[in-house]
């Protein structure tokens, strides 16, 4: 006999099961796409925010000088901010998209946080088009650092004058009239003055004369924008911003819809053994190895069609969603469909009823997608539970879809998310198997 | 048609099975009686290969231990769990076990729609069984265990619950199976359709095998004395006297003084064996 047949058979029966369960289609369903709309329509208000202990960043400091070492610093003393050196951009890059990083600044040569001439202090960077409220914030950030850095700058009259030294340069050789050019440096002398004196006070207050305090108003009032920061959305090509809140939060109904099939298939094969179908499969002349590849095939095509139905619905032009790289979408959707089968064979080996197999299936997976990014998105998340979301297959279902969607995933970028997702199936195939093997025969 | 050979099985320190050795012949509708707990269905279980046995063999005739994928194709198992699936259609279920015995396109066709004819379900053939009524589940239970027509069927309190008209299907269903040469092991706590059934009755207790034969080689060997039962004019009660003889006894009744006003004869049954063999205290498992 041959066994692809009941294996063929036992999947056409369990996806007919599961066709003709209203409650599972519920939660297979119409529940994951009441999840991506609420969530999709919860994140359209500007992305996310920063709810985690501080914002991290990455630095790539090319410059490597004084200037740019001290202003790195002074980022990290900031108890808001915590900064994390990279090699190159593209390391920077790749840690903003996993999510490691808010965004990631690049100091070129030349960087100086203390040119208020000329182009101004300009820091360029990536950030992560899903964070775009902390990057608001970190903007805000980089200005008030540089602003105090300014003000500092008055109380240092060296520093002082050889700002206005380099400001004169740059005004020299700047195309501009004449007047123009005659009244900055008239502003730049007063600035000199409001140093010098600024120096006297110090002296006197050093030797005991003077005291009124002008020094620490020197910058008061001072109406220019002391930093440019341009901060791209890693918009290195289109494909790598999602085009809408529903990109972000369809992946994650995905993974609720997900849930519901891994739920109902280990429920489902944990009923055929109270219902004792199970044993009329296990006195046929299929092996076991057949049955659990129809029950498996199943699962695998469920989850197929989950995916492909929440993407479809994601298509409706409504939702403004892209889909970058389909071969690598469906790849994805491929991987994630084996790694669930995997999962829900593991969980319906590890239970002896329907009850059993039900409540772990649901406080295993609540609790996985949960911590994986699958009700709040990873960037809300503590640092803490950020690394502790590695865990959860789910996270790396997210990721992989938002790569592939329209984060502009390489395959090797892809590699390490599908290939967890494949020991996660590979395990869990192994573990469910064996203890479902061991039920067969008492 | 299947030996069972000093087959023994134990859970921890409860023996199940104690070397009990069978042999039911090829043609034969075999019961196999015992009380609840007695090892019938671990018996059945070892038959079928889904317990495996401490010691001993199973073997079916001609085609090896019932682990072999192809002794597995001549076996059909009616367990007394209903194992059907309640969303799916009497048809729908058949032509799935059907499917996992290897039949297909017009053979299944043609196979689903006999069985349901047999079992008086072709009306409702696309209801969901969830639907059904008891005896219905319990006649498409038992058409399951028929869609491959297995050699050897095995059915586990194929009645168990239904009402008399479904009882009755069930009762022609195997005696047309049996007709046809198949062999079949049945069991049941019904003596009454033991009696009417089967050519041979083995009951077993605590493991063992305590009595094999024909219904009425048991009766005769295990069943006592027949008694005969008076009743004269002008008395309520009954009298009751045990006898190797009833027509002489009958007829010594008849000749007294007081008329008669009733006598029957009651016979040692297939129940009173039961009974005698395995005592008459409660079993709870």
């Amino acid at each position: 006999m041959s066994m692809l047949r009941p294996i063929l058979a036992i999947a056409m029966k369990d996806l007919r099961h599961l066709a003709r369960d209203k409650t599972a289609a519920f939660f297979v369903l119409v529940f994951p796409l009441i999840v991506a709309l609420l969530f999709g329509a919860m994140f359209s208000g500007g992305g996310g925010g920063g709810g985690s202990d501080g914002l991290e960043i990455a630095i790539f400091n090319e410059d490597n000088g004084d200037s740019s070492k001290k202003f790195a610093q002074s980022l990290d003393d900031d108890s808001a901010i915590k900064v994390y050196s990279v090699a190159s951009m593209a390391e920077g890059e790749k840690g903003v998209r996993l999510g490691d990083y808010v965004a990631c600044l690049h100091f070129k040569p030349g960087f100086d946080p203390q040119q208020i001439f000329g182009e101004g202090v300009v820091i360029e960077g990536v950030v992560s088009p899903k964070r775009t409220a902390e990057a608001g914030l970190l903007e805000g950030k980089l200005n008030q650092l540089v602003f105090a850095q300014m003000s500092s700058m008055f109380n240092d009259p060296t520093a002082s004058r050889k700002m206005m030294d380099n400001a004169r340069k740059s005004v020299d050789s700047a195309e501009m009239s004449l007047p123009v050019k005659l009244a900055l440096k008239a502003m730049f002398s007063a600035v000199d003055g409001v140093s010098s004196e600024v120096e006297r006070n110090s002296v006197a207050k050093a030797t005991g004369a003077g005291n009124d305090g002008t020094a620490g108003a020197q910058a008061d009032g001072i109406a220019w924008q002391p930093v440019k920061v341009n901060l791209e959305k890693l918009t290195i090509n289109s494909k790598r911003t999602p085009p809408s809140s529903f990109a972000m939060s369809f992946p994650q109904g995905v993974v609720w819809g997900l849930m519901g099939v891994v739920t109902g298939f280990a429920s489902g094969f944990a009923a055929e053994r109270t219902r004792g179908t199970l044993l009329r499969l296990n006195v046929s002349p299929a092996p076991a190895w057949a049955v659990l590849a129809g029950k498996a095939l199943a699962c695998f095509l469920s989850c197929l069609i989950v995916q492909a139905l929440m993407l479809g619905m994601a298509a409706i032009p409504f939702f403004k969603v892209t889909f970058g790289n389909p071969p690598l979408i469906a790849l994805v959707c491929i991987v994630t469909a084996f790694s669930l089968s995997g999962l829900a064979m593991f969980i319906a080996g590890l239970s002896k009823s329907e009850e059993a197999a039900g409540g772990l299936a649901r406080g295993v997976l609540i609790l996985l997608a949960m911590i994986g990014g699958g009700s709040i998105p990873l960037f809300f998340m503590p640092p803490f539970m950020r690394t502790m979301s590695n865990v959860s297959p789910f996270k790396w279902i997210t990721h992989a879809l938002d790569g592939a969607m329209w984060g502009g995933f390489s395959m090797a970028e892809l590699a390490m998310p599908l290939g967890i997702l494949i020991g996660v199936g590979v395990l869990g195939f192994a573990v469910g198997a064996w203890a479902i093997g061991k039920r067969r025969v008492a | 048609m299947l030996t069972l050979t000093q087959l023994r099985k134990s859970y921890g320190s409860t023996v199940a099975v104690d070397g009990l050795c069978l042999e039911v012949k090829k043609g034969e509708v075999f019961g196999l009686l015992g009380p609840n707990g007695a090892g019938k269905s671990t018996t059945i279980g070892m038959a079928i290969g889904l317990i495996a046995p401490d010691a001993g063999s199973v073997v079916l005739e001609g085609l090896g231990a019932p682990t072999d994928a192809r002794v597995r194709a001549s076996v059909g198992v009616a367990p007394q769990q209903l194992a059907l699936y309640d969303d799916l259609s009497a048809a729908e279920n058949l032509a799935f076990f059907g499917a996992m015995y290897g039949l297909s396109g017009g053979r299944l066709r043609e196979r689903v729609d006999k069985v349901l004819e047999c079992v008086g379900l072709t009306p409702r053939k696309s209801d969901r069984v969830g639907g059904y009524s008891g005896g219905m589940k319990r006649r498409l239970n038992l058409a399951v265990a028929m869609i491959h027509e297995p050699m050897l069927l095995l059915l586990d309190e194929p009645t168990a619950g239904v009402d008399p008209q479904s009882r009755n299907n069930i009762l022609d269903m195997v005696r047309a199976l049996a007709a046809e040469g198949r062999t079949i092991v049945y069991t049941t706590h019904y003596m009454e359709e033991a009696s009417r059934l089967c050519d041979r009755v083995g009951i077993v207790d605590k493991g063992k095998l305590l009595a094999l034969g024909t219904v009425n080689e048991l009766i005769a060997k295990h069943g006592g004395k027949s008694h005969v039962v008076t009743r004269r004019a002008g008395d309520e009660t009954e009298q009751r006297v045990e006898t190797d003889d009833p027509v002489r006894e009958i007829a010594r009744v008849l000749a007294g003084e007081n008329a008669v006003q009733e006598v029957r004869v009651e016979r040692p049954d297939l129940e009173g064996v039961f009974l005698s063999l395995t005592g008459r205290s409660l079993r709870d498992p």
